[in-house]
């Protein structure tokens, strides 16, 4: 299938009812609940939220890696219009890698230091059985040009410690994008980077992105990472969604008390905010409980009411692709 | 000979002269030993109840500058002078209660077999304080500044989060009531809402305590919102100094320039 | 107030299967019951004999355990060539065995735990000396050691832990050496000297108690290592002499009979393996403790 001509109005990855539990005596403690969410083709879909908030828990559940305690339930993970839950169990483990990628967090943790770059990037490709060895290595050549990797034929045979941390990661990108997948989930890509970094790995997702077609799921805490790449956006708390809606919207106009609450504690780089501090919000992230009434943020908010504390707060659709979990209208509070 | 530690006549919380220093490299049997200069030359004055910002990559020799300025690691040539002493004219018992660190990662700066308590109490047993009422009474003072409850001192640092280990950490550097504080990037391993409770407390406890910062960070917003002062920091050197909002909207050198515009995206 | 804590997994290790974590428990607690009913029997020994231990009685030599034909309850496990009560040796061999462990320990553990957390902490060339002080103690052949010792001083229990105490520190320096030198890069190390400590309180207030758990896993190991030797020694006639009971002397003693009567062999050795298995377990069990 040639990734050129993706179809980009139908979801790559469809997501339902995506859940990840912990067992703790006789609880069952919830570190996703329920979440639902949709990836296009040639879009990105930012996934924001503290530590605490779920977002790396979720990208794991979609890959069924989640660490041994926890377990992982959907109704339903479409990708490419194919249902990978079967028994309300996620199974994916045979298109791992080729139709759904992860770029993990650390490049220097996730490459390993006694193997060739080629060797590693080859790899995915001959297990799942892509072509042969001279087809893997054309095409990690081929791909370690594309990620900006000066003079592709020599790197390939060497190892993670002689190229730097900007390298690595984009070896990485590199080796995610063998199998040609339809969606790509990076978690984290630029954390560990310095800044002129930062924004060459952003720049390359974007231009990438534009290229090949591929849907990307972006998680991060970052929400000038946010803005750079993401197209569409869904903050996370405490394990559930919060707040859904294109980049735009939120950034400009946030719905969500925790949204808005979260963007103005972000540190501002501009002559009006020059020796002002960015607001705090009092308190800390909930542990994850089994059962709990109401809102999650309550504690924390502002804009909270009684009414906020007695049922579950489900999503409610505000606009066009916007939703958010809250029964307060922000914006009515700010008239 | 008693050196008195305050010396009026200087408004200069911390002097760097010329500093630099040089770590060798490369094979000492073989070949003769290549010196590279982590830090060269470098020159700035800190004034007294200032906030400077420190920025830079890494590799830009801002954790040695640091450790230089605190007394861990001694120059290969120039001199450090805090309050108007020069610094290895200072005893390490004195040197205490003029400056005082916070690093990066909370974890890893607490005793994970101590409880707050005793992470609190022995920097005041080291130093003397030898009355148990006085010392109580200075925990809880310092205590109740980074607002840690004080029925929690017995708890180890494993059962607080990270925003809290890190008010314990600053605690800690305050309770020998130092005049300068130098934080090395106290926040950054910080969630953004945590990061804006402690810079939130620093700058309550600057306004209180009356302390000079040194405040090292990769973060030009951070810098943007909490410093007067900014030195730059690129390959051992600093290559822009001034007051922060020069610096960061009128870059002068190159370096600068590439740093501000890859913030503002 | 809700919520102290982070949310990562790592919190929720605990609860990773209620079995596994009983199973490091088990084998912890197993190596202690085992360690501790030996300790009980060495405590106990004048109460729970019935004869001395060293009192002979010609007229009732090889007399054979209670289970068999002619066996009776007055010498539960028999008499030795000598006409000794097997059960008060091998009970007050116990003695001997557990007091080893806890001499030899005493004397090696606080050798090479200084010498570990010197070299770990000050490297460089304090380093340097004392990876070579230990690099030569490793070449030692310990047997052979013992014996050219034991052959100018004569054998004795007193020679034999003296001997074992000052060869058998080895394993502590070098963990506790590993251990600080991790330990001395971290923050709260800086920040001690920081404010002002000396590297002598550095090392005792910051270094030790990270350090003390992975010492005690030693600890149990040693013992049972230095057991282990013991038995060997005296087997070989090198350690403690004739009339003192110890296992590897009980050994020794009845090798020649060993074809007739095998359990005057096999019951030392039993014991032997049994306190060696309990330390063992509970080092081992302490160590997965730890890991938790």
């Amino acid at each position: 299938m040639d990734m050129y001509s993706r179809n980009r109005t139908k979801p790559v990855l469809s997501a339902s009812g995506l859940t990840v539990e912990v067992k703790s005596g006789n609880d069952k403690l919830l570190l996703v609940d329920s979440v639902d969410f949709q990836i296009y083709g040639g879009k990105t879909l930012c996934l924001v939220g503290e530590s605490g908030s779920g977002k790396s828990m979720t990208a794991r559940a979609i890959l069924g890696l989640c660490p041994k305690p926890c377990q992982s339930y959907a109704n339903s993970l479409l990708i490419e219009d194919i249902n990978y839950v079967r028994h309300k169990r996620v199974q994916v483990s045979a298109v791992r890698g080729d139709r759904v990628s992860l770029i993990p967090q650390d490049p220097m943790g996730a490459l390993n230091p006694l193997l060739t770059i080629g060797r590693q990037m080859v790899e995915g490709f001959l297990y799942h059985k892509k072509g042969t060895y001279k087809d893997a290595k054309s095409k990690a050549l081929e791909l370690l040009s594309k990620v900006r990797i000066s003079d592709p034929e020599t790197r390939f045979a060497q190892y993670t410690h002689q190229l730097s941390g900007g390298e690595n990661q984009r070896v990485l990108i590199a080796m995610s994008l063998m199998c040609d997948p339809a969606v790509l989930i990076a978690d984290e890509p630029t954390t560990a980077l310095d800044k002129t970094l930062q924004l060459e790995i952003l720049t390359l997702f974007r231009d990438l992105q534009e290229a090949l077609g591929v849907g990307i799921l972006f998680i991060t805490h970052d929400f000038d990472a946010v803005s750079f790449v993401g197209d569409y956006v869904n903050v996370m708390y405490a394990g559930q969604i919060v707040e859904s809606g294109s980049v735009t919207d939120i950034m400009h106009s946030p719905a969500h008390p925790y949204t808005k609450s979260l963007l103005s504690c972000i540190p501002r780089l501009d002559q009006q905010n020059h020796g002002k501090l960015p607001s705090a919000i009092e308190g800390t992230v909930p542990l994850p409980v089994s059962d709990f009434q109401g809102c999650l943020f309550y504690e924390r908010c502002e804009s909270a009411v009684d009414l906020c504390q007695v049922d579950p707060i489900e999503l409610r659709k505000i606009d066009k692709e916007r939703h958010s979990r809250c029964i307060v209208d922000v914006h009515t509070i700010e008239e | 000979m008693s050196i008195p530690l305050r010396n009026n006549k200087t408004e200069c919380a911390v002097e760097c002269q010329s500093l630099t220093k040089y770590y060798a490299s490369g094979s000492r049997i073989f070949s003769k030993s290549t010196e590279v200069a982590a830090v060269s030359n470098v020159s700035f004055q800190i004034k007294i109840g200032a906030c400077t910002a420190l920025v830079g990559e890494s590799g830009s020799g801002k954790s040695t500058l640091a450790k230089m300025i605190l007394g861990i690691v001694r120059p290969s040539e120039g001199q450090v002078v805090l309050m108007g002493k020069p610094l290895d004219l200072i005893p390490r018992k004195f040197r205490a209660k003029i400056i005082q660190p916070v690093f990066q990662d909370p974890a890893g700066s607490l005793n994970p077999k101590h409880s707050i308590q005793s992470i609190l109490e022995r920097p005041l047993v080291v130093n003397n304080v030898n009355d148990p009422y006085e010392r109580q009474k200075r925990i809880n003072r310092i205590l109740e500044l980074v607002r840690i409850p004080e029925h929690m001192t017995g708890r180890k640092p494993s059962s607080f989060s990270g925003g809290q280990q890190q008010r314990i950490a600053i605690a800690r550097a305050l309770i020998l009531e130092p005049q300068i504080v130098v934080l090395d990037e106290p926040t950054s391993a910080l969630d953004v809402s945590i990061q804006a409770q402690i810079l939130q407390i620093l700058k309550d406890l600057q306004t209180e305590l009356k302390l000079t910062y040194l405040f090292i960070t990769h973060d030009l917003a951070v810098v943007n919102a909490v410093s007067d002062e900014v030195l730059v920091m690129f390959k051992g050197s600093i290559v822009e100094q001034g007051a922060t909002e020069q610096v960061l909207f009128n870059p002068q050198h190159d370096y600068t320039k590439v740093l501000t515009a890859s913030a503002l995206m | 107030m809700r919520g102290v804590g982070n949310l990562s997994v790592d919190n929720h290790r605990d609860q990773e299967g209620k079995l596994s974590m009983w199973s490091k428990r088990k084998k912890f607690l197993f190596g202690l019951s085992i360690v501790v009913c030996f300790l009980l029997i060495a405590i106990l020994a004048p109460w729970i004999t019935l004869h001395d231990p060293y009192h002979q009685d010609l007229s009732s030599r090889l007399l054979l355990p209670f289970w068999t034909e002619h066996g009776s309850w007055e010498y539960p496990l028999g008499t030795d060539e000598l006409g000794r009560d097997y059960f008060s040796r091998l009970v007050y061999g116990a003695r001997v065995s557990i007091a080893v462990g806890f001499i030899v320990v005493a004397i090696s553990a606080p050798i090479g735990l200084l010498l570990g957390i010197i070299g770990g902490y000050f490297g460089g060339r304090t380093d340097g000396v004392i990876m070579f002080i230990i690099t030569t103690r490793l070449a030692l052949p310990v047997v052979l050691v013992t014996l050219a010792i034991v052959s100018i001083t004569g054998g004795s229990f007193v020679v034999a832990v003296l001997v074992l105490g000052f060869l058998f520190w080895d394993r502590f320096a070098i963990v506790t050496r590993s251990a600080t030198q991790q330990l001395r890069n971290k923050q709260f190390v800086t920040a001690a000297r920081a404010y002002g400590s000396s590297h002598a309180q550095i090392l005792f207030t910051e270094i030790m108690p990270n350090v003390v758990n992975q010492i005690l896993t030693i600890v149990s190991i040693e013992m049972a290592h230095a057991i282990l030797v013991e038995a060997a020694l005296s087997f070989l006639g090198l350690g403690v002499q004739p009339p003192t009971p110890s296992w590897g002397l009980m050994v020794a003693e009845s090798r020649a009979l060993s074809f007739f009567l095998p359990h005057l062999v096999t019951l030392p050795g039993l014991a032997i393996f049994f306190l060696v298995l309990g330390f063992n377990l509970l080092g081992d069990g302490l160590q997965s403790l730890n890991r938790r």
